[in-house]
């Protein structure tokens, strides 16, 4: 049977590429003594494909991978002892078991929400360095309403051209289309946009593009961007998407 | 059904020695953050010591490493002791570090190295020891040992590469002479008290030189004749004049670790590791291991069952590898592997079984476990021809060879691997030849073997050589090397051979680097002085010298010629034949293989004569005195 296992990717294990964690989760099988389905022949490997891979330095509470296990097992026992091995960095949040003929979460990906924490960015832009923006007196009315003036004049537009780096070459994309919502408020941007092999948008591209509308000058290193959730048609979380 | 509400998004807040900036724009942070399943975290204000365990390469490199994962568990065992691990930095790493001073840190607590009541190194071969001087470089602890002061750390080196240790001797507080299970607690227990009794540094090494297996190069004096070889190795201060290397006398009852840390990163051995035994029984006289590991030592069948279950548990991989020397050679081989494929057969748990002397046995079990079509043979008979292979007592004919490639070849395998040495001492024309000779013989083998149906496509038979280089506690100690231009006049004839053979098509030839093998000699066999040129090299910026886009011959040549006449030449160290009364860098040390034993052998080597090995006969090489493993049941 399929289940689909919804986990957080935390702080500590950000600097993580997607396939340390795909050997780390094969380990975590192994250590909670997960019944596995494996591939045919000689050197056969658990079936498990992640919804989408995620970057590194970016932390997630809604990560997905569905994984075949043999059934007759007690998923809520499997979340448990997952839990128990898989240290402090990810935390497996439910396992649910996917409906018969199902879409693997990979091909139901369509959308993907952001939350980014931009306020270092703002205490640049105030000439503050690197201090810690928690406690220090960032006016961040001003800068919010500086964000939000870039906002509404990138989606007023009906293009927006970014050149986008592939393996075939570089090449002009329109991102408008793939925005579906953004919005800023206390030096937070949040994104929903579209996900997926075909049509993804990075929550980093979007930024860019906002801050390129301002004087502050965007750098990645002050960013924490926090991936929300993953959705399938119609804004169905991935986990309630043809799951029982 | 979300469950473990304490666990939070910002779980532990690790604090990282870089910041994001930095760890954003490098290869493979995760290198460099630690936090990995089965890492040990202690509370630093509740230990007394604090000792940072060091393999001088890259993380993926290090973490393969067994015997690091044996101490750290050992040692983090102690209530008293947080054992942390520390890795070398890539080199877009390094050049931030250095850039902007920031210190070299231990991954688990992320604090500087310097800070530590001790830095280990381990010294697992010898291209490794630029990356020493980088490690104490970018730790900011001064290079030279009589440089550091009370609050820096005692730097330690352990490992094969100590035996011997006096090209580093002046980069170096200790060494540890042997395998680092015995004495460790002791010696922190020396530490611990000479702090409290509120004694120096140098109190502390002249107290730790009193500790069985500890040399402190500091504690001796070395004079040199004339022709510049060593006059006397003279201990100060009450050092003993033989440091004695510590043996593990009962394996089974020896600290492993259940529970080793699990890389995030793949690591390059990427898998649970079972060390079956250690030494080896075989005595071929050009390998150190063969020697320094004396006596061979198992651990019992029910121990390796044990361990076997609880490690792959403990750790989910999905491949167990069999470690030693010599794995036929483990007593019980045949229960073991009926426990290990019946245990893990329906769990997915692939064995490797590296160095495994082909026979029928080994085939079966191998088709058990292996992946035929894939997988490859590996015979390793070192020479071309029975009297190359007898003056190194490698005791495999050609009749083993043909015997073992033919059963393979009906099981079904068609890949063979063979390993050689060239520039083995009185090697001839005829031995190089004789390489070639045996690839074909076994090409040729194969064709006859395999009827033209059966066969999947053509043999595939590769040949691997690498240039011979005389290391210290061997038969061959006072054998010269050749210049880079003879070996690789020696690998250009084999290549011509071979190309000259009937099956040409089915035979690759690989050959090692010259130049890194008489760099690799001069850093084996030299002595105190060497330290100036491998000072000088790393101050040329040479580090990474055992990944062979790293490694800059001319570098190291012109650091060679640099040095004034206090530090002798390539010549000298290198290229000369050594006499048999010449007091040798590494004599002070006592390996319990005596130097009798050596100079015996080396005379049979001469008169082609085999040397029988411990299970068939004992050759009294003084391995005996440890009173353990093999000497002690034949």
């Amino acid at each position: 049977m399929r289940v689909r296992i919804k986990f957080a990717k935390k702080e500590s294990v950000k600097y993580l590429g997607h396939l340390d964690i795909m050997r780390f989760f094969q380990r975590c099988f192994n250590r909670a003594e997960v019944k596995m389905e494996y591939s045919e022949g000689y050197n056969p490997h658990q079936k498990m494909s992640f919804a989408q891979p995620l970057g590194v330095g970016i932390i997630s509470r809604g990560e997905y991978l569905d994984a075949e296990i043999a059934s007759g097992q007690d998923l809520e026992d499997i979340c448990r002892r997952l839990n128990d091995v898989c240290g402090d960095g990810f935390e497996v949040l439910n396992v649910k078991a996917v409906e018969e003929g199902a879409k693997k979460a990979m091909a139901a990906l369509q959308f993907a929400s952001y939350e980014v924490d931009v306020r270092r960015l703002a205490a640049v832009a105030a000439d503050l360095g690197q201090t810690d923006v928690e406690n220090s007196a960032v006016n961040l009315e001003e800068f919010d309403s500086v964000v939000n003036r870039a906002i509404s004049e990138l989606l007023s537009e009906d293009h927006i051209m970014v050149s986008k780096t592939t393996k075939s070459g570089t090449r002009e994309v329109d991102i408008r289309p793939q925005i579906v919502e953004l919005s800023e408020k206390d030096g937070n941007v949040k994104m929903k946009v579209t996900a997926g092999s075909d049509n993804n948008l990075k929550p980093d591209t979007l930024l860019a593009s906002i801050f390129a509308k301002t004087d502050i000058e965007y750098q990645k290193e002050k960013i924490t961007i926090t991936r929300e959730e993953l959705f399938a048609d119609g804004f169905v979380p991935l986990d309630q998407f043809q799951c029982e | 059904m979300s469950i473990n509400n304490d666990k939070t998004i910002t779980d532990t807040k690790r604090r990282y020695a870089l910041p994001e900036r930095i760890l954003l724009n490098v290869e493979k942070p995760a290198r460099y953050t630690g936090g990995e399943i089965n890492s040990v975290m202690k509370d630093k204000a509740n230990v007394n010591v604090r000792f940072a365990m060091c393999f001088p390469d890259l993380y993926e490199i290090g973490m393969s490493h067994l015997g690091i994962q044996i101490l750290y568990s050992m040692l983090n065992e102690r209530e008293d002791v947080w054992c942390e691990r520390v890795y070398s930095p890539w080199s877009d790493l390094e050049m931030i570090m250095k850039e902007e001073s920031i210190p070299l840190f231990a991954l688990e607590s992320q604090d500087p190295v310097k800070e530590f009541d001790f830095l280990g190194i381990t010294l697992q071969y010898e291209m490794a020891y630029t990356n020493v001087l980088q490690i104490l470089d970018i730790s900011q602890i001064p290079l030279h040992a009589k440089e550091r002061g009370e609050g820096m750390p005692i730097v330690i080196g352990g490992g094969p590469c100590v035996y011997n240790p006096e090209p580093l001797a002046d980069f170096f507080d200790l060494f540890y002479i042997g395998e680092g299970e015995t004495v460790y607690f002791e010696l922190l227990d020396v530490y611990k008290k000479n702090r409290d009794n509120g004694g120096s540094r140098k109190d502390f090494l002249k107290a730790a030189a009193q500790v069985e297996g500890i040399y402190v190069p500091s504690l001796y004096e070395v004079a040199y004749n004339e022709d510049d070889t060593i006059k006397a190795f003279t201990p100060i201060e009450a050092a003993p004049l033989m440091v004695k290397k510590q043996v593990v006398t009962d394996l089974s009852s020896a600290h492993y670790p259940m529970k080793p840390v699990i890389p995030y990163v793949q690591a390059t051995q990427d898998r649970a590791v079972l060390e079956i035994q250690r030494g080896c029984i075989r005595g071929c006289r050009f390998c150190q291991a063969g020697m320094i590991y004396r006596p061979l030592r198992t651990r019992s069948l029910e121990t390796l069952k044990k361990y076997a279950k609880e490690i792959i548990k403990n750790t989910g991989y999905e491949e167990l590898s069999l470690t030693s020397l010599s794995t036929s050679d483990y007593p019980e081989f045949a229960q073991l592997m009926d426990f290990l494929v019946e245990e893990f057969k329906n769990k997915k748990v692939n064995i490797s079984l590296p160095s495994l002397r082909i026979d029928e046995f080994a085939l079966d079990v191998m088709s058990k476990v292996q992946d035929v079509k894939k997988s490859s043979l590996t015979f390793a008979p070192e020479a071309g021809t029975q009297r190359m292979r007898d003056v190194i007592n490698k005791g495999i004919t050609i009749e083993d060879i043909m015997y073992g490639s033919e059963m393979a070849f009906k099981g079904g395998w068609n890949k063979v691997k063979l390993y050689f040495m060239l520039g083995l001492p009185t090697e001839r024309e005829e031995d190089v030849q004789g390489i070639s000779d045996l690839a074909e013989q076994i090409a040729e083998l194969y064709y006859d073997t395999v009827p033209k149906e059966q066969r999947s496509g053509k043999v595939q038979i590769t040949v691997s050589t690498s240039f011979f280089i005389p290391k210290p506690f061997t038969p061959f100690q006072w054998e010269p090397m050749y210049q880079p231009n003879v070996y690789l006049d020696k690998a250009a004839y084999l290549n011509d051979s071979i190309k000259a053979q009937l099956n040409k098509k089915s035979i690759k030839y690989n050959w090692h680097d010259a130049k890194t093998s008489v760099i690799e000699g001069l850093l084996a066999r030299g002595d105190r002085r060497v330290g100036k040129i491998i000072e000088a090299v790393y101050k040329k910026g040479a580090t990474f010298d055992a990944w062979t886009d790293h490694f800059d011959y001319d570098k190291w040549i012109s650091a060679v010629e640099e040095q004034g006449a206090d530090v002798p030449d390539m010549d000298f160290y290198v290229y000369r034949r050594r006499e048999l009364d010449e007091i040798l860098p590494w004599d002070f040390i006592d390996a319990g293989v005596s130097k009798n034993f050596m100079k015996r052998e080396f005379e049979n080597s001469k008169n082609e004569k085999v040397t029988l090995n411990c299970k068939e006969s004992c050759s009294g090489c003084g391995a005996r005195v440890f009173g353990g493993g093999i000497c002690l049941t034949h």
